[in-house]
């Protein structure tokens, strides 16, 4: 087919619409008239008439040429006489169950396709769930999805436009707390009103750091106990959310999840209830303290977090010196060892540090040495250590400086590793022993080591007698002598020394004397 | 319960919400977030984790109309984020600038006349078709917004703005169904096919109308007389709007109704002119052809309905009730309580015999809902009834004891409504919307506080809730953000635990399972649901959990109140509002659906369901791309030019013209303007020629000024404010009370005036000396009521304290008077009668013209701007002349009898047409000089004045008053009468 | 086409005789076929449309206005049903050219290269220009009877018909 492409953007509109309405049959006698002395006169023009007369040729030809593929008669009598039969059944409905819950839920296909998918769906399936064999669906499974028997459901074209998971609300559970009744109760008392016309809280709202603060999600969580809401009341939370200092602290400490998680939980309201460990939070130095990870490690042991509620170790921490002690270098880097770390978690300590009398050798500067000393710290990893601590008498032993050159014995670890040592230390005779200076320098000796290893000894050094013997300046000068390891594997020697007659013997001047030569 | 000042901020912050008309009301620290496109204000904390959904979806849908409308926003919308009222809404204008309001609390969902899914989303689809509409400029509009430096917004002061206003965005002066239904229509397909066009309850209120032939308004009638004498009030224009577009849309393809609410180059300026350019008809006849097609549609719908037995119902009521809350029915004295509204009655607590069908008031409702009126629950044991007050404010929560009828405030603004009372432990249950949030609530004896049980995650809503009998289950409605809703019953021992675990659960997808309520002995739940598009009585069985249908009738069953074994109490709609009737508790075989409008315009035009927005979610808009700004809010730095145009002014008796420019900022709470003229008169004297006024008003104060004051009503009439001189002041209002129908405002105003020749106040009344300075206040308190579609206060009381001081050349001349109001209702429907009283006394010489008041007059100028009724004013008395009589001390006592307004069908034409006449009779006694026989006078007067609302171009409300009075003096006998005409030009 | 006849059939349908709406398929199946398969370009899809469309059409019977054209009514059925699916397919994954069958019927029908030609060119065209050139030149419907069904005004009808005449000439004479 071969157009010639007149010009037709210059041809006056009035001309190409009588074309086209002579192609459509429409003009008037006078207007093809008109039309037919134009074309005599403008070649363009009778170009495009007869281009549009060929195309408009051309298509019925091409009309002519589409046949239908195969008949679509049949299908449709069949579908008209289900309908039909369907019809006269009565009622005439389209169980819902079917349209709600085996068409695809979410994109609903768009008007009509839906009506024609479900119209086609609902011929096969009612037919089945007429013969009533169908399983009905379990109860939980479409539990609650209306179908009732004879009622019509209205059709109504809906697309899922929105669904929860578009929504997405910055600090929705914040909400959860202003709607709780503590909360409002405390709008309507007028504490915060008081607090929001003091000009430092308004700044203080005004902190970003602080109105990060509020949308932590831990201080959120800590806003729900109604402790908390109650402490929120009380005028001595109004003067802590003045101070500075405290407000630090809130921001250093949920700042860190782990910290806020910790410091935040559910029972942590009870902590800020306490005056003492509120006032605590304002020490400059406790926050520091905070600052250190390995506190932060032992405060995840929660029953550290009850040791904060203990009164004395809050007295304590309120020590100068256990403050020092506690920032000390040493002290410090004694948190960072691995094995104190470790001890940390030894469940028995924190029972420990409760005991009064752990607090108070805490407050005495050897203390912090004799944590540095591994032996100390390897005794205190001890199960039983705890019970040892208990123990007034230990304690006062601990203070002894004597003591803490004991501790630098190696010998003196493997005398603590031996299991009887725990009973050996609850003897008062033992501990009074332990003070004695002798014991002390015999444990300088090798020896000593070994004696200790000699269970007979060991059983020995539980007898009052022995402590009696111990105050026999010959006794230890004889504990002194090399050959006494081997007298003490004699029987016939043991049987002597249990004897009464032994300490007598030991108290004899000649003895002495012969000892000292 | 001590001020305080969150309850002030809300105070402020209501009147900002009316600030798009009557600003300078409202101040409180905003917080702004700006994009390119949208200025976000909020002012609460509490608000902020809506923020950023808001953002997204007012992007979203401004990009589906930017490119369905072709249009680009003219200027940023400022969209202020609210929580003053405990059921969702929204308003937007555009004039003068691009403003949204925001309710973010829930929708009610009384008979599905909101939709059920995500709101906010909703929001901005429907008020964004508003701002379009009315913005979008045509290449002239564009011409005059340069011409007068932006969209002008008729003043008051000067009326010929209206004509401005009109060239600059011609679109605003359209009727509100046209608005209304446009963005009712797209709302429903940007939601995929959630909204009025597929509304259950607008099918069957055109069904019912076709049922009992009742008149279907034309769009004259709808306004002037079907918005205001229908229980729905101005819900007719949603209703009709829509109906109206989707009937265009069926015919004439959805394209077509784009075509004719976009202003475009080629679109006519006036909404009717241009519905004819587009449809080729006028518009009264193409709302009649839909009117007729309606008949048919409906007609087929009928013949559905009736394909089954229709169910046989036996009303309990002479007749229908209006708008009605959830019933009570109190078993032990055969009772049924309900909360009624309607035209022509005041909101109350009614108390029904369902035997002789008697009906008696019990107590008032204080600001009633639309749809549902309070919330009710009743605890039997004590006749105690609960229920709510300031139901579109923060719900306050009352008890009426309904032998005696003493009603008790038992938690103010408890923003708590769904009441129900479980008899087992005589707690009161509730569902309390707070910062668009939704709570169950638990309410023990004695009712002072309430517990919050459980609260929902944003977007999921719970109402219509009950209580078994034995206290053990909660039933609920639940909607979720998609719009699916479900019947579900949870323990309240759960709940109680914070647990929320439904027992079981019905899914009821689009169609709401309303009012559903326990049988006595708890084995049943009876409830309404349009499930077939009809909204029929069902029946759930709590154990089996089987739903049986009850019920097959034409029009709607709503709230059932299980009773008797055999039969229950229903709620049947009509079209004058709800009737109680009987119904059996028999189950029905067969229930046919009825055919949706809305789902033939799918069928035929599958091009709607392309108008489905994509959601609103972070992965289409990434909010921190778009948000530029973040910033406290000040009025002050967002002044800008709001227009500038000429006006004319009369001065003294003679014209003159000049300009006027105004400056506002978006939310209006801070308006400057200033206006000069000139009057060319050779008459006037030369130091006189040059007017000049300006007026800047902000929250709480104004400041203003004046040099040879003119106003343009002083061209016409009588009365006239301009004065020769200058004069400057500040003025000071607060709001103490704001607890409708409770309110209580205090201003105080100082003024310097110089230059003078007359007495600011009476005209008439020449000075002895030319400056002054005046010093006045005023604390009014009122609590006055009317019922649907009132056209005036039909009760209630008002009482104002009025002091005024001029201080001239070291003396000071004070003047103290108080009026008291006291009306009620009568049984004519809208009719009333009043007692107005006044008193007053000035401490200053007799003879000083400072120091007196001056009656009479009705003082309504031929055209004017003040109050149409200025009879009421206590300086007018009607019959004599402005301020003829004068005196340091006066008495005076009104009665008037208003009378029940005429409402007309049809009185006028599309941009014309009148609304209603009212007449109103009156008679007055005045006393001066009460303390000095020899010029006390005494004048009685009686008079009436007619009034009549006319609408000009939809919007503009005129209001044209005719009135007669006679007037005679006591001891001289002279009698004297007067006549007023005058036109109250933009209400 | 035979109106008065059309309206007999439909009556005698409306009163329960099926018999009768046969005779309406046999009359107007080539027709709506061809509509169909214009607009979609596939001629099982147009099969199963116009088959639907019937189905639809003879559901909702009831609703027609005896005072209009049977088939300007059914023509407005099957030309929504076929939007729909083009709607729905572009939805979906477009049928891909590798899927598309090389011989459509066009082309399998169409041995003559002209038809051919005149075939490849009215796809070029936009869908609104396609279904007023087919309504006008295959079922030689009036401009009326096209606006009634298309739902837009005569103006409109006759200026598509023209500006899609003078593409089709345009892309010939490319060709």
């Amino acid at each position: 087919m071969v157009l010639q492409y007149a010009m037709v953007q210059y041809m006056d509109s009035k001309i190409i619409k009588l074309i086209h309405d002579e192609i459509d049959g429409v003009n008037t006698p006078r207007e093809s008239r008109e039309l037919h002395e134009i074309l005599n006169s403008d070649e363009d023009a009778r170009t495009l008439y007869h281009d549009l007369l060929r195309i408009s040729d051309d298509l019925k030809q091409l009309k002519s040429e589409i046949k239908l593929p195969a008949p679509v008669l049949g299908n449709v009598k069949e579908a008209i006489e289900n309908r039909t039969a369907i019809r006269n059944k009565k009622p005439n409905n389209i169980h819902p169950l079917i349209t709600r819950v085996i068409m695809p839920k979410s994109n609903i296909l768009s008007g009509k396709t839906a009506a024609v998918a479900a119209v086609a769906a609902a011929v096969v399936l009612l037919v089945i769930l007429f013969t009533y064999d169908l399983p009905q669906p379990q109860q939980d499974e479409v539990a609650g999805t209306i179908g009732i028997e004879g009622i019509e459901r209205a059709e109504r074209y809906r697309s899922a436009q929105i669904s929860s998971s578009d929504i997405i609300l910055e600090n929705e559970h914040f909400q959860q707390i202003l709607q709780s009744d503590d909360f409002q109760r405390l709008v309507r008392s007028g504490e915060l009103q008081e607090l929001a016309a003091n000009p430092s809280f308004v700044n203080l709202m005004r902190d970003p750091s602080v109105l990060e603060l509020m949308r932590n999600e831990h201080l959120a969580t800590l806003m729900r106990d109604p402790a908390m809401l109650e402490l929120m009341r009380s005028e001595h939370l109004a003067t802590l959310m003045r101070d500075p200092a405290m407000l630090e602290f809130m921001r250093f400490t949920s700042a860190d999840p782990s910290l806020a998680e910790l410091m935040y939980s559910n029972n942590s309201a009870q902590l800020m209830e306490n005056t003492q460990f509120t006032s605590l939070m304002r020490e400059p130095s406790f926050l520091v303290m905070m600052r250190e990870p390995s506190l932060v490690e032992m405060l995840r042991n929660p029953s550290y977090l009850e040791l904060m509620r203990n009164e004395t170790f809050l007295a304590l921490a309120r020590d100068a010196t256990f403050i020092s002690m506690f920032r000390s270098e040493s002290n410090i880097e004694l948190l960072h060892r691995a094995d104190v770390v470790e001890l940390q978690r030894n469940e028995s300590l924190p029972e420990f540090m409760r005991e009064a009398s752990f607090l108070e050798l805490a407050a005495n500067p050897a203390f912090s040495e004799l944590m540095r000393n591994s032996t100390f710290v390897e005794m205190m990893r001890m199960p039983y250590s705890v019970e040892l601590f208990r123990d007034a008498a230990f304690v006062s032993l601990m203070r002894e400086p004597t003591f803490l050159v004991m501790m630098r014995e190696p010998s003196f670890v493997e005398v603590m590793r031996q299991p009887f040592l725990v009973e050996l230390m609850r003897n008062p005779n033992f501990l009074m022993l332990m003070r004695h200076e002798s014991l002390l320098q015999l444990m300088r000796e090798s020896s000593f080591l070994q004696l200790m290893r000699e269970q007979t000894f060991v059983s020995l050094m539980r007898e009052p007698s022995f402590l009696q013997m111990m105050r026999e300046q010959t006794f230890v000068s004889l504990m002194r002598h090399s050959s006494f390891v081997n007298l003490m594997r004699e029987p016939s020697f043991l049987q002597l020394m249990h004897s009464s007659s032994f300490i007598e013997l030991m108290r004899q001047d000649q003895v002495h004397a012969l000892m000292a030569n | 319960m001590r001020k305080h000042k969150i309850i002030r901020v809300k105070q402020w912050l209501v009147a900002a919400s009316l600030a798009m008309s009557f600003p300078a009301l409202a101040f409180s620290q905003f917080t702004s977030v700006k994009t390119d496109d949208l200025n976000l204000l909020y002012y609460d904390f509490g608000h902020e984790y809506l923020i950023n959904h808001t953002i997204r979806s007012y992007t979203n849908s401004l990009r589906f109309h930017e490119n369905l409308f072709d249009y680009k926003l003219s200027e940023p919308v400022t969209l202020i984020m609210q929580d003053f009222g405990d059921f969702g809404n929204a308003g937007a204008s555009s004039v003068p600038n691009n403003v949204i309001l925001m309710g973010i609390a829930p929708f009610h969902y009384a008979y599905e006349t909101n939709p059920a899914n995500e709101r906010i989303n909703v929001l901005m689809n429907h008020e964004l078709v508003h701002i379009v509409a009315l913005d979008k400029p045509s290449s002239s509009d564009r011409f005059y917004r340069s011409l007068f430096l932006g969209k002008v917004d008729p003043a008051q002061s000067d009326p010929v703005s209206v004509l401005y206003g009109y060239l600059t965005t011609p679109r605003r002066y359209s009727p509100r169904w046209y608005h209304e239904g446009i963005a009712e229509f797209l709302t429903t397909w940007m939601s995929g096919g959630i909204g009025r066009v597929m509304g259950a309850y607008d099918e069957m209120m055109f069904r019912t109308m076709v049922r009992d032939n009742a008149h279907i308004y034309d769009a004259v009638g709808l306004e002037s007389e079907g918005t205001t004498i229908d229980f729905q009030v101005g819900a007719h224009s949603y209703m009709y709007g829509t109906r109206f577009m989707s009937y265009l849309s069926l015919h004439y393809g959805p394209e077509s109704i784009i075509e004719w609410t976009s202003r475009t180059s080629q679109s006519k300026r006036h909404f009717a002119r241009q519905f004819r350019n587009v449809y080729g008809i006028s518009l009264n006849e193409g709302w009649r052809n839909w009117i007729e097609w309606e008949k048919e549609w409906q007609q087929a719908n009928l013949d559905r309905i009736r394909q089954n037995p229709v169910t046989p119902t036996r009303p309990l009521s002479r007749s229908p009730l209006g708008a009605v809350s959830r019933a009570i029915y109190d078993e032990e004295n055969d009772r049924i309580f309900a909360a009624i509204a309607a035209p022509g009655r005041i909101a109350h607590i009614a108390v029904i015999d369902p035997g002789d069908l008697s009906m008696r008031r019990l107590v008032d409702i204080k600001g009633p809902a639309l749809y549902f009126v309070s919330s009710l629950a009743y605890d039997p044991d004590t006749s105690t009834l609960f229920y709510t007050n300031d139901n579109n404010g923060w719900r306050d929560l009352y008890a009426v004891d309904v032998n005696s009828g003493r009603s008790t405030l038992l938690i103010e603004n408890a923003r708590t409504g769904d009441l129900a009372f479980n008899r087992n432990d005589r707690s009161l249950w509730g569902v309390r919307h707070f910062n668009g949030i939704v709570s169950l609530v638990r309410i023990p004896y004695p009712y002072t506080d309430w517990n919050r049980v459980y609260s929902m995650p944003y977007g999921e809503d719970v109402f219509d809730i009950d209580i078994s009998p034995d206290g053990r289950l909660l039933s609920a409605a639940v909607a979720d953000v998609s719009g699916s809703q479900k019947l579900v019953l949870l323990k309240t021992e759960d709940l109680l635990n914070g647990d929320y675990a439904p027992e079981a659960m019905v899914d009821f997808a689009e169609s709401s399972p309303a009012g559903f309520t326990f049988s006595v002995d708890g084995d049943y739940l009876f409830g309404s649901t349009y499930y077939s598009g009809v909204s029929n009585i069902v029946r759930y069985e709590v154990e089996s959990e089987n739903i049986r249908w009850l019920t097959n009738v034409e029009t709607g069953l709503f709230k059932p109140i299980p009773v008797w074994a055999d039969s229950l109490i229903a709620f049947e709609y009509t079209g004058t509002g709800f009737i109680p009737v009987k119904i059996a508790n028999e189950p029905v075989n067969s229930v046919s659906a009825i055919r949706f409008l809305g789902q033939e315009i799918v069928e035929n035009h599958p091009i709607v369901t392309d108008w489905m927005l994509d959601p609103p979610s972070p992965e289409i808009i990434d909010v921190d791309t778009l948000i530029r700004e973040r910033s406290d809010y000040s009025s002050f730095r967002n002044l800008s030019v709001s227009s500038m145009y000429p006006i004319v002014q009369g001065y003294k008796d003679y014209v003159a013209v000049g300009m006027r420019l105004d400056l506002s900022d978006p939310l209006r709470l801070h308006k400057f303007s200033i206006s000069a003229s000139y009057s060319p008169h050779t008459n006037v004297p030369g130091s006189e020629r040059l007017h000049a006024s300006l007026n800047y008003t902000m929250p709480s104060w104004r400041f203003f000024a004046n040099y040879n004051g003119a106003d343009f009503y002083d061209l016409f009439g009588p009365t006239k404010t301009s004065r020769k001189g200058y004069s400057g002041g500040v003025g000071y209002n607060a709001n103490l009370i704001y607890n409708l129908p409770r309110v209580m405002d205090f201003n105080v105003t100082a003024a310097y005036y110089g230059g003078m020749e007359r007495l600011p106040e009476f005209q008439n009344i020449l000075t002895s000396f030319d400056s002054f300075l005046s010093l006045s206040s005023r604390l009014s308190y009122q609590s006055r009521q009317f019922s649907l579609g009132a056209v005036d206060h039909e009760k209630g009381i008002l009482w104002e304290l009025m002091g005024h001081g001029n201080y001239v050349s070291g003396r000071l001349f004070p003047r103290f008077n108080q009026n008291l109001d006291y009306g009620f209702a009568l049984p004519l429907r809208h009719s009333s009668f009043w007692f107005r009283s006044s008193t007053g006394i000035s401490i200053s010489p007799r003879r000083e013209p400072l120091g007196n008041f001056y009656f009479g007059g009705f003082g309504n100028n031929w055209i004017d701007y003040l109050p149409s009724r200025r009879y009421r004013t206590f300086i007018s008395f009607p019959g004599v002349r402005l301020n003829e009589i004068g005196g340091t001390n006066y008495g005076k006592l009104m009665t008037e009898w208003v009378l029940p307004p005429v409402r007309f069908k049809r009185a006028g034409f599309v941009n014309y047409y009148a609304n209603w006449a009212q007449l109103n009779l009156f008679s007055s006694g005045l006393v001066t000089n009460m303390d000095h026989q020899e010029t006390r006078q005494l004048f009685y007067n009686a008079g009436a004045q007619l009034d009549i609302r006319m609408v000009i171009f939809s919007i503009l409300e005129s209001t044209f008053s005719v009135g007669y009075a006679s007037a005679w003096n006591h001891d001289t006998g002279k009698r004297s009468d007067e006549f007023m005409v005058s036109l109250r030009l933009l209400r | 086409m035979a109106d008065e006849n059309d309206l007999e059939l439909v009556l005698q349908c409306l009163n329960g005789d099926n018999g009768a709406f046969d005779h309406l398929v046999m009359r107007y199946q080539l027709p709506m076929y061809r509509t169909a398969l214009g607009i979609v370009k596939d001629k099982y899809a147009a099969k199963d449309i116009i088959q639907n469309g019937f189905i639809k059409s003879w559901e909702k019977l009831h609703t027609f206005n005896t005072g209009k054209k049977f088939y300007s009514w059914l023509y407005k059925i099957m030309i929504n049903e076929s939007l729909n699916y083009l709607r729905n397919t572009r939805k979906g994954e477009m049928l891909s050219p590798s899927l598309q069958d090389d011989h459509t019927p066009f082309q399998i029908m169409v041995a003559k290269e002209e038809s051919r030609q005149l075939y490849d060119s009215m796809a070029l065209l936009s869908k609104d220009q396609r279904i007023v050139i087919q309504l006008r030149h295959f079922e030689e419907l009036s401009y009326q009877e096209i606006a009634d069904i298309l739902e837009i005004d005569e103006k409109k009808v006759k200026s598509r018909l023209f500006s899609a005449r003078m593409k089709l000439r345009e892309l010939l004479s490319e060709a």
